[in-house]
């Protein structure tokens, strides 16, 4: 009776606990499990229990380097391990957990036990700020996405320079650093530089660095980002929008692997991959002369060319899906979806801002929701106001409805065209001049 | 048919992505012609599906496995029975005899196994189903 009363209260004190806790013994058969483990992991106390643990905590390093098997093992405690675990519904789940043994009155071992904490939220923000993204934060089912990722590890193992194409917002560094990851430069620097960010001489001295006495204020040596990169990657973003000066010097690391500082004398070495990318065609950019066409064609070595949004819509959902849950962890909300209405919106949208801009409806949709579910009312306004307009034909009225529909189909064309009589009258086939009379018929 | 088991030891490996090995097995006409088991130690995800890609391989049988997999599996055409926990060798009975789905347990008959066999646990996507005996 005292032993049963002495279990519940100690059940009653680890489900109290806000760290998911559970015990195997010797056999690796969970023996307890309680009600933290059980919201972290999805499998509830009675289908955890008498199973063993690899099956239900299946962690990253259950086959390699099973933290319990260790300390029955040694006997030694592991504190805060990170790991990542895979919860019932298949999604993975960053903890760090900690492994002691147990022991009996007599100190015999008789199993181990395990506390792991959910880094989720941690997790999320970390990789906000530090944006390292992985190769799972690719979410796509499009063929053409598909087809890249499959030749992705080829692309890292190869060590070629590579020029990644795709309009804004398309995700050009998240297949960037994937190319790193599966590098074998990983485990060396990754540096990214914005091209379009920096005037030009501020670019130079943070691509090469430079010495001290280079200009007034260099009081001391400082390392350029080629440097930082040593060894590993740089990734220059938005390539397109260097001037030709600071071209001319990126080739020469291209094609000799070695630049030099602002105001230095020696040549450095550089062993650096370099992966570039822009939102702009450089071809074009070669034909109008605005760049160079053998830096061109030193980048163009492997090309990777992402689709935009609108081109991969069946990918619109999962995308959803995935910036809802990041979204629920870090706004701390349990928003579940999105209504049919808003789906069948979203899906109709072009999304000129590609996955950036889904993202940010998502975002906004998120501070006006206060249910479970998203709804039309909850997107921009700007948003629904342009889709429903594009969408809604002229209200015809009853005394003049072709001259109404005439106006509204002049006054639309005006402005997709910014007010460009020409432009609008060549799309329109009619004769400027009639444009102009019917404007002023109009009162346009 | 070519089917392929990621394997723990004789286990099916709990996770999907993380096994040292990979079973691979054809099959003809219901019977096993002929089978290997292939290292996958030290291969990053895109290369695992490069290969059971070139593999040609038709259905996996594995533990947990994640969306993201999950995902890649299906658009190489290849389609995936998850949730699997206990023996191999279980697995691909079961798995012949056509009664392996989703969540299953297979342990061998007798003993302290026999009360584990059968389904493991409801997958989510199951849930509201007649549970399965």
């Amino acid at each position: 009776m005292r032993a049963d009363k002495g279990a519940s209260f100690f059940n009653i004190i680890l489900d109290s606990v806000a760290d998911g806790v559970f015990t195997i013994n010797d056999q690796d058969e969970i023996t307890s499990f309680n009600r933290a483990a059980e919201e972290i992991t999805g499998f509830s106390r009675d289908e955890a229990i008498g199973q063993y643990c690899f099956n239900i905590f299946r962690a990253s390093i259950c086959q390699t380097h099973c933290a319990l098997r260790q300390t029955l093992k040694t006997g030694k405690a592991i504190i805060n391990l990170p790991v990542n675990i895979l919860n019932k519904r298949g999604k993975e789940i960053p903890v760090s957990i900690s492994t002691s043994v147990l022991k009996n009155e007599k100190g015999e071992v008789i199993g181990a036990v395990e506390t792991f904490r959910d880094l989720s939220v941690v997790e999320e923000l970390k990789k906000e700020i530090s944006r390292q993204y992985s190769l799972e934060d690719i979410v796509s089912k499009n063929h053409q996405i598909q087809e890249i990722f499959h030749i992705l590890p080829d692309i890292a193992e190869s060590d070629s320079t590579v020029l990644i194409q795709g309009p804004s917002g398309s995700g050009k560094e998240l297949f960037a650093r994937a190319i790193h990851n599966l590098s074998h430069r990983k485990s060396h620097p990754y540096v990214k530089v914005n091209c379009g960010a920096l005037p030009d001489t501020l670019l130079e001295s943070e691509l090469f660095g430079y010495v001290k006495g280079a200009f007034t204020d260099a009081r001391r040596d400082k390392p350029g980002r080629f440097t930082l990169a040593e060894g590993g990657a740089i990734f220059l973003d938005e390539i397109g929008d260097m001037s030709p000066a600071l071209q001319v010097k990126i080739l020469r690391v291209l094609q000799e692997r070695e630049y030099e500082p602002l105001g230095g004398t020696t040549p450095m070495k550089a062993n650096v991959r370099i992966i570039t990318a822009t939102n702009r065609n450089l071809s074009d950019l070669v034909k109008t002369g605005s760049f160079r066409e053998d830096l061109f064609y030193r980048l163009n070595v492997v090309k990777i060319e992402l689709p935009p949004l609108s081109k991969r819509r069946e990918d619109i959902p999962l995308l959803m899906e995935n910036f809802i849950h990041k979204f629920n962890l870090k706004k701390e909300k349990d928003i579940v979806g999105v209504s049919d209405a808003t789906m069948e919106f979203l899906m109709r949208y072009d999304f000129p801002g590609n996955v950036r801009e889904l993202e940010n409806i998502i975002e906004h949709a998120f501070v006006l929701c206060k249910d479970k579910i998203i709804e039309v009312k909850h997107l921009p306004p700007e948003l629904i106001r342009g889709l429903r307009e594009r969408e809604i034909p002229p209200k015809p009225t009853m005394s003049h409805p072709l001259k109404n529909a005439e106006a509204e189909l002049i006054r639309r064309t005006l402005e997709k065209r910014h007010g460009n009589r020409m432009a609008t009258a060549r799309e329109l086939r009619i004769n400027r001049s009639t444009l102009w009379r019917k404007i002023k018929k109009y009162g346009l | 048919m070519k089917v392929a088991m990621p394997l723990f030891g004789n286990w099916i490996s709990p996770r999907f992505g993380f096994s040292p090995e990979m079973w691979i097995l054809t099959i003809e006409k219901g019977e096993v012609v002929s089978q290997e088991r292939i290292s996958m130690d030290g291969l990053a995800l895109p290369q695992w599906f490069n290969r059971l890609s070139s593999l040609g391989v038709d259905t996996v049988i594995c533990g947990g496995i994640d969306g993201f997999c999950h995902r890649q599996l299906e658009n190489l055409g290849i389609s995936v029975i998850p949730e699997i926990a206990g023996e191999a060798n279980e697995a691909l009975s079961l798995f012949l005899d056509g009664k392996l789905q989703p969540g299953f347990r297979a342990y061998k008959r007798g003993g302290r196994e026999r009360k584990r066999k059968g389904m493991f646990f409801r997958p989510p996507w199951m849930e509201g189903e007649r549970k399965n005996s």
